[in-house]
């Protein structure tokens, strides 16, 4: 039967709804089929475990799709939603498993030949890449790894009042359950940060002290503040001082917005002996202030 | 067929899909978790339950303001009218249930949850019934009031929905009601005085329906405004329905009269109940990547939220049948404005109008679709409405916007040439292909109705990929309890996050949580940790890795590979300190 022109055109709305059935019907008849399975994901743990080397990390694409940390969580993760800008000079080498769906191409350093495609295999639908990154920066001390170690102290009512307390993972400063000095995981931006909460306090500076800190070419810090403290639409700037030996060698001022933004302290016009580091935590209006900050001496 | 049932066949259609839809309801909410809401529901229908004792057996005692306020004081933020019948089904069906059952495999199985929710579930198969009424009535044609009906309640989110002991969807069946009782009650005395009677129901269920004199009230305008006359007589309007009257004396006095805790300090009452909604919190919620938490918020938010969760099939019909709709509506102004400009610009006078085309709809019917399709809608997209709960709190539009989809499909039929087919043999198989995507999407998200986001969007890790909100409302933990149940040791002390410590003895008192197992509320103090995946709750999976020490869960729910609950064992982490830890980054330091 041949429609005349007029009758075809009339029938477009109907193909058109039809259509449209059909090809999500047929979206959700595939779904499942395209899906991994759970084995698939225990088969490619399996494979990282046994070419494991120190100095590596794991991620996944895209961000949210973790099932691989039943497997591996215990392993060093890179939690970012964008591993193209994300730093990864910690480590040598990068594990990515990548489900279907977000397997295009990576750019930035990872187009550019900074890392590496090394090698990578498939488990079902997903795809499993392994980067090779350049050398690793060489921690030499990690502060917050350290902070057990450290002299804390904040200035309350004219004196300097040292927070002494040690409870599992921070010095506490005060009751209030905002007033400590700890070891904390943070959203900052929008991925999950290892920091050290310092909250600042109006009366004066919070001080962190670390002694016998080894020599080292650079002190790389992260600063940063939660998304609610920079939601605070008042919310004023939080000032880190680094000081070494006694000497002011930088003050990083952290305006109010959410990140983990890096800043370097160059070290190396320093004697190469252990060191006395110490930061300060300052503020002139402390309210809604969730400040967070991680330090390390690179070599 | 008989005579009976040729005369009252949409009638029998209506009652059928009804009990087939409550049918449904009932079979598929067993394996449907317990809300945060509705533990609240439950405790307040069990204290409700109380006082209806008290009413059987000492009824002066019942109407005492303290023997009121002990049973009425919980949650009295809601009214009470699905609560109320709440009470009395489990007075009527689980009264005698163990309330801390000890055996395990319990004997018995979601007895408790049964009995509370069946009264919502009703209002749901009701909601189902009268969308296929009104799409009958407004098109004359009970296909398409049939397609409809099954058009909206296939939507994932509404099936979800019609299963919980909850006032969302007994508020889409209330407004539907109402809106058929005032379209009836145009042209009837009898429903216009039962229009106030159903609308006092209405407010009755949720304050959802206290927008819908507005709506009326446009409606009205829209269809009847061209006769305000404004002469040496002053302002002539044009004749005023009795259901307006009908409901400003019935409502508030239904509204009243079936709230018990309104029965004492009445004007107190009431405008703590007002207050409560005028100002409530804004929970937090994550849309395209960004966690709303205060006005104002995108006034685009339902409508992407809409586009992103109604199956795509049935979002463009029912956008069709929407400006289809409207287009008819606005025709002729649409017409004059066209011919003004020609005539303006020189490019010739007048033509003699081309015949009309068919209309869609009448224009009373079409107004009224119109703006109950609409207006629920925009209300969520002023800025400084309450965005947190998703499409619940505007459904009751989608009924409307399922007719107009069905009348579009009806429409695209009837542009078929005749020769081509009988119109009734492929408007059915037409109508069944639109619908088997919104089927197929209802199989795949099964349960976990929160979660579930539409082709377009790409499932639930397209949801992800958007940065959406994951789920809410807890219910999704369903996924790990039996994990749990065969695996945790003996007394265990689990955190359920965000789990209601009322949902959480519900699941036990219904057999669906070993008994031996206890609750912990903070995950420094317990055993293992159950977290469910929300984006302004992050903080607490992550005080879970600083405890532990590394990111390793044990077990998880995973939808689309995206992860909706996951179970850790923090047996292992260091003790809790002595002192609380904060929850959250406190929130107002100092």
């Amino acid at each position: 039967m041949r429609l005349p022109p007029q009758a075809a055109f009339r029938l477009l709305p109907l193909a058109a709804v039809l259509g449209l059935s059909l090809v999500c019907a047929g979206s959700w008849l595939l779904r499942p089929l395209l899906q991994p399975d759970p084995e698939d994901t225990r088969r490619a743990a399996e494979r990282v475990l046994a070419e494991w080397r120190p100095g590596d990390a794991v991620a996944v694409r895209p961000w949210w799709a973790q099932r691989l940390r039943e497997h591996l969580g215990e392993r060093p993760w890179v939690l970012a939603r964008d591993l193209e800008a994300e730093d990864l000079s910690r480590f040598g080498r990068l594990w990515v498993l990548e489900q279907p769906g977000h397997r295009d191409r990576l750019g930035g350093p990872f187009r550019d030949g900074t890392y590496r495609l090394e090698a990578e295999a498939e488990f079902g639908p997903l795809r499993l890449a392994r980067y090779g990154l350049p050398p690793p920066a060489e921690v030499l001390y990690d502060f917050r790894a350290e902070l057990a170690r450290a002299q804390v102290s904040m200035r309350a009512r004219g004196a300097d009042k040292p927070c002494d307390l040690w409870l599992t993972d921070r010095w506490a400063c005060s009751p209030a359950d905002w007033n400590f000095v700890g070891r904390m995981i943070v959203e900052l931006g929008d991925d999950p940060r290892e920091v050290i909460w310092t909250h600042p306090s109006e009366e004066g500076p919070i001080s962190i002290g670390f002694a016998e800190v080894p020599h080292g070419r650079t002190l790389r810090v992260h600063t940063g503040f939660t998304p609610p403290a920079a939601r605070a639409a008042d919310g004023g700037p939080v000032t880190l001082s680094v000081e070494v030996d006694g000497r002011v060698l930088q003050r990083l001022v952290q305006d109010n917005r959410t990140g983990y933004f890096p800043a370097d302290v160059p070290l190396s016009a320093l004697p190469d002996q252990p060191h006395q580091v110490t930061f300060r935590v300052s503020a002139p209006r402390a309210g809604m202030r969730h400040f967070c900050w991680s330090a390390e001496v690179r070599r | 067929m008989s005579a009976f049932a040729r005369k009252h066949a949409t009638g029998l259609i209506a009652l059928g899909l009804g009990l087939g839809s409550l049918l449904v309801f009932a079979l598929a909410a067993p394996r449907t978790g317990y809300t945060r809401d509705e533990g609240f529901y439950f405790e307040a229908a069990e204290a409700y339950a109380g006082w209806w004792r008290t009413l059987a057996r000492e009824p002066g005692q019942a109407f005492s303001e303290p023997v009121i306020r002990r049973s009425f004081e919980v949650n009295h933020e809601h009214p009470v009218l699905v609560k109320n019948l709440m009470a009395l089904s489990f007075l009527a069906l689980a009264a005698d249930e163990e309330r801390s059952p000890t055996d395990w495999p319990a004997a018995r199985r979601g007895v408790f949850a049964r009995a509370m929710r069946l009264p919502s579930q009703a209002f749901s198969a009701l909601a189902v019934a009268l969308t296929f009424l009104l799409g009958a009535a407004v098109t004359g044609k009970r296909r398409v009031g049939l397609v409809a009906a099954l058009a909206f309640a296939l939507v994932p989110r509404h099936f979800y929905h019609a299963q919980l002991a909850c006032f969302d969807m007994p508020a889409v069946a209330m407004w539907l009601a109402v809106v058929l009782a005032y379209r009836k009650g145009l042209s009837s005395w009898g429903w216009a005085l039962a229009t106030g009677l159903v609308w006092g129901l209405a407010i009755s269920t949720k304050h959802n329906a206290f927008f819908l004199p507005g709506v009326l009230g446009l409606h009205w305008l829209l269809t009847r405004g061209r006769e305000l006359r404004l002469g040496r007589d002053g302002l002539a309007l044009p004749p005023i329905p009795l259901a307006f009257f009908s409901m400003l004396v019935l409502g508030p006095l239904v509204f009243v009269g079936h709230w018990p805790y309104l029965w004492h300090d009445t004007l107190n009452r009431v405008g703590w109940y007002f207050g409560f909604h005028l100002h409530h919190v804004n929970y937090y919620w994550e849309y395209l990547g960004t966690l709303l938490t205060e006005p104002p918020f995108p006034w685009m938010y339902p409508f992407v939220v809409t586009a992103l969760t109604f199956p795509a099939v049935w979002l463009a019909l029912g956008a069709w049948g929407f400006l289809a709709a409207l287009g008819e509506r606005l025709g002729r102004p649409l017409r004059t404005l066209r011919g003004l400009l020609a005539r303006l610009a020189g490019l010739g006078g007048p033509r003699e109008p081309a015949a009309a085309p068919a209309a869609w709809l009448s224009r009373d019917d079409g107004w009224l679709l119109l703006l109950n399709a609409f207006v629920p809608v925009f209300i969520i997209a002023i800025p400084s409405v309450p965005i947190f709960g998703g499409v619940k709190h505007w459904m009751h539009a989608m009924p409307f916007v399922c007719v107009l989809g069905a009348l579009a499909l009806e429409r695209a039929i009837g542009l078929l040439p005749e020769r081509l087919a009988r119109r009734r043999t492929v408007f059915a198989g037409a109508a069944a292909l639109t619908l088997l995507p919104s089927l197929l999407g209802l199989v795949a998200i099964g349960s976990y109705g929160t979660s579930f986001y539409n082709e377009l969007a790409g499932g639930v890790g397209g949801g992800a990929d958007l940065g959406m909100q994951r789920q809410y409302w807890s219910n999704n933990v369903t996924g790990v309890l039996p994990w749990l149940n065969e695996h945790l040791p003996p007394n265990a002390r689990v955190y359920f996050h965000e789990v209601t410590g009322q949902s959480f003895h519900a699941y036990r008192r219904d057999g669906l949580l070993r008994p031996d197992l206890r609750p912990a509320y903070d995950p420094e103090h317990a055993d293992f940790t159950v977290y469910q995946y929300h984006r302004e709750f992050v903080d607490t999976e992550y005080r879970v890795w600083n405890r532990l020490g590394h990111r390793r869960p044990v077990y998880g729910l995973y939808l689309d590979e995206a992860p909706i609950i996951l179970v850790y064992d923090t047996r292992q982490a260091p003790p809790p300190s002595a002192r609380s830890l904060p929850a959250q980054p406190p929130p107002s330091p100092p």
